[in-house]
C-alpha cells in the first residue's frame, strides 16, 4: 500500500524528504522547505504532521529524537530511494520536454 | 452583560470549512468559541476582531483520553510554530485560531486533508451512524411486518403509532447522513485526483428543520390525543422520560469527565462509561417504570387499601361501569376494584376487575369493553374469535392449551351475537358479548341467573 502510495512523490511529499536527508524536527522542515524554495513551497503544519506520521508509517523516515513535544526525523533507506525515483522522474519529463521542444524549434 | 454564551450548532464533523467560516464570524460578532460539549457549543465574550480559524483531523483524539495524545502534542507544537494556537477539539476535529494577518494554511495539500478526514471519519461517525441505521432499520421492518401480519397489535396501542413513524423517520436521516458523507468523500476524491479541492458538504440544515417540522407536531399530536383520551399517565411517563434522558446524557458525560481528570486509560474510561451507562440507564428507567405502575400513570392512581384475610381491600373503591353489587343487588364490606385503559385514536379498550368479600364468600368479576373505529370493526371481531394458542414450560416439561370461541345464544345477555370461550374444548365461564359498536369480554366466579346476564349485557352495551 504504502509504495503504490508514494510511487509518485507531490512537492510537498518531495520537499520534506529533502530537508530529511539532515536530521531536524517538524519546525525546523517547515522553514527550510519556505527558504529552499524562496516562499514558493509553504507545508502546513496539519498537513506536515499528517505527512510525517505517514512516512513513518511507510518506513521512509525514523524518529531520532524527542525532546518535550519537539520531536526530530531523518531519511531512511526506502525514503532516499523514493526520492532518487521522484529526481529520476522529473529528469525524465525536463528530458522529454527538451526533446520535444527542441525537435519543434528545428522544425520552426 | 453575559461573559458566555450557548449555542447548538447544525455543523457537519467533515465540515471544515463551515465550520471555520463560522467561527471566525462568530469572533468577528465578539464570540470567540471556548470548548465544545455534548450538545453546545460554549462561547465567551471578546472584543469583536478578525480571527482566524481553521481546523485539522486526529485519528486517535478522542474524549476518552485522558489528555492530550502524543500526536496531538506534535501537531500542536507545528501549529504553534506556524502561529496557530489551540482552541478545542470536536471529536477528531483540532480547531485552531490565528489572528495573525496571513498566517501559512493549516492545510496545504489536498489529497493529505483528504485522507486525514477519511480516516477519522472511520474513527467514530461512520461506525456510530451505521450501527444506529442497522438497528433503526431493523426495528423499522419489524413495525412493518407487524403492522401486515397483525395490524391490531399497532393500531390498538398509541405508543406504537407514535413511535412507529419515529423509527422510519431516524432511518431515513442516518440514511440521508451517511449518504451525504460518501458523496461528499466519492466527489472530493475525484477532484482531489484532478489536483482540484475537496468538494463542498451537502447541508445538514434543512434535514434538522424536516426532522423538527415533523418531531414536534408529531409529539404535540401524541401527546394531545392522550390529553383527549383524559390519559394523563403517558403524558407525564413522557416528560419525565425526556427528562431522565437529559439527566443520564449530563450523568455519563460527568463520568467520562471524571475519569479523564483522574487520567484513566482511554480503555478503562470507555468501558467504565459504557458501565455506567448501562447501569444509570437500567436505575433510572427501571425507577421511573416502577414509580409508574406504582403510582398508577396507566391504570389510575393507587388508592388507599387495607388487609383483610391476607388480601388488600380498597378503603374508598373506585367506580366502575358494571360491578358485582350491580348484579347482585347486595353491599359488600371488603371491595377490591381495578380499572386499565389502553386505548389509540384507533381503538378504545378498558379493562375492569372488581372483587367482592363476605365472610361468606368471594365473588369477582372482570369484563374487557373494545370500542374500535367502525372501519376496525369486523378486523377486531375476527382477531377476537380467532383460536388462540398458549403454552408454558415448567421444570422442563411444556403444557399447550388452545382457547376458541363457541357461540351461544345471545338473547339472554340482550347482545346481537354472544360467545362462551373453552380451553381445549371444555367451557369456561368466559364470555364475549358483540354489540352493534363494540365488543365485551367478561368472566365472572359465579354462575349468573338470567336477570344477572341481562343486566350484565345492558349495562355493558350502554358503558
Amino acid at each position: 500500500m504504502a509504495r503504490a502510495k508514494f510511487q509518485t512523490l507531490t512537492e510537498q511529499m518531495f520537499y520534506i524528504l529533502l530537508c530529511l536527508r539532515t536530521e531536524c524536527c517538524g519546525t525546523d522542515v517547515m522553514e527550510q522547505v519556505r527558504q529552499l524554495t524562496r516562499d514558493r513551497v509553504t507545508v502546513g503544519p496539519g498537513t506536515l504532521y499528517s505527512l510525517l506520521d505517514s512516512f513513518l508509517q511507510a518506513g521512509m523516515i525514523r524518529e531520532t529524537r524527542v525532546e518535550g513535544r519537539k520531536r526530530s526525523y531523518l531519511i531512511t533507506e526506502a525514503g532516499q530511494k523514493a526520492l532518487e525515483e521522484e529526481y529520476r522522474r522529473l529528469q525524465i519529463l525536463t528530458a522529454d520536454y527538451e526533446a520535444c521542444t527542441g525537435e519543434r524549434r528545428r522544425l520552426e | 452583560m453575559k461573559s458566555t454564551k450557548y449555542r447548538t450548532e447544525n455543523l457537519l464533523l467533515y465540515d471544515y470549512e463551515h465550520v471555520e467560516e463560522h467561527l471566525s464570524a462568530m469572533a468577528a460578532k465578539g464570540w470567540r468559541l471556548e470548548s465544545i460539549g455534548a450538545r453546545l457549543w460554549k462561547y465567551r465574550r471578546a472584543e469583536p476582531a478578525k480571527v482566524r480559524y481553521a481546523v485539522t483531523y486526529i485519528q486517535d483524539a478522542s474524549q476518552f483520553n485522558p489528555g492530550p495524545t502524543e500526536r496531538q502534542q506534535t501537531l500542536e507544537e507545528l501549529c504553534a510554530a506556524a502561529g496557530w494556537e489551540k482552541v478545542c477539539d470536536w471529536f477528531q476535529m483540532q480547531i485552531y485560531c490565528s489572528e495573525a494577518e496571513d498566517p501559512v494554511p493549516l492545510e496545504t495539500e489536498e489529497s493529505v486533508r483528504l485522507e486525514a478526514v477519511h480516516r477519522s471519519m472511520k474513527r467514530n461517525y461512520l461506525p456510530a451512524n451505521t450501527v444506529f441505521l442497522i438497528l433503526f432499520l431493523a426495528m423499522s421492518a419489524w413495525f412493518v411486518c407487524t403492522l401486515v401480519t397483525d395490524p391490531l397489535r399497532i393500531l390498538e396501542n398509541s405508543a406504537y403509532l407514535f413511535i412507529g413513524p419515529l423509527l422510519f423517520l431516524q432511518s431515513v436521516i442516518l440514511s440521508i447522513t451517511l449518504g451525504l458523507y460518501w458523496r461528499w468523500y466519492r466527489r472530493s476524491s475525484r477532484s482531489v485526483a484532478q489536483g482540484g479541492p475537496c468538494a463542498k458538504p451537502g447541508k445538514l440544515q434543512w434535514i434538522n428543520r424536516a426532522t423538527y417540522g415533523f418531531l414536534i407536531p408529531w409529539t404535540g399530536l401524541y401527546l394531545l390525543s392522550q390529553l383527549a383520551a383524559s390519559q394523563k399517565g403517558p403524558v407525564i411517563y413522557f416528560a419525565v422520560y425526556m427528562l431522565l434522558i437529559c439527566l443520564l446524557g449530563f450523568l455519563v458525560r460527568k463520568t467520562t469527565a471524571l475519569l479523564r481528570r483522574m487520567k484513566a486509560s482511554w480503555g478503562l474510561n470507555l468501558f467504565l462509561t459504557l458501565l455506567a451507562d448501562v447501569v444509570l440507564a437500567i436505575v433510572l428507567m427501571g425507577g421511573l417504570n416502577f414509580i409508574a405502575i406504582q403510582g398508577g400513570w396507566y391504570s389510575g392512581a393507587k388508592s388507599e387499601t387495607y388487609v383483610y384475610l391476607q388480601e388488600e381491600w380498597d378503603v374508598s373503591p373506585m367506580d366502575l361501569p358494571l360491578t358485582v353489587s350491580d348484579l347482585t343487588a347486595e353491599e359488600y364490606s371488603h371491595i377490591r376494584r381495578s380499572e386499565y385503559d389502553q386505548s389509540s385514536i384507533f381503538v378504545s379498550r378498558r379493562s375492569c376487575r372488581d372483587t367482592v368479600r363476605e365472610k361468606y364468600g368471594r365473588f369477582w368479576l372482570e369484563y374487557k369493553i373494545t370500542q374500535p373505529q367502525p372501519w376496525l370493526y369486523d378486523l377486531v371481531l375476527e382477531d377476537t374469535l380467532s383460536p388462540e394458542e398458549s403454552s408454558l414450560s415448567v421444570r422442563g416439561a411444556h403444557f399447550s392449551w388452545l382457547y376458541t370461541w363457541e357461540e351461544v345464544p345471545a338473547a339472554p345477555w340482550g347482545a346481537e351475537a354472544a360467545y362462551r370461550q373453552s380451553i381445549d374444548g371444555e367451557p369456561r365461564d368466559t364470555w364475549l358479548l358483540i354489540f352493534p359498536d363494540r365488543l365485551a369480554e367478561l368472566s365472572f366466579s359465579w354462575d349468573l341467573t338470567p336477570e344477572q346476564m341481562a343486566l350484565a349485557g345492558e349495562i355493558l352495551k350502554n358503558a
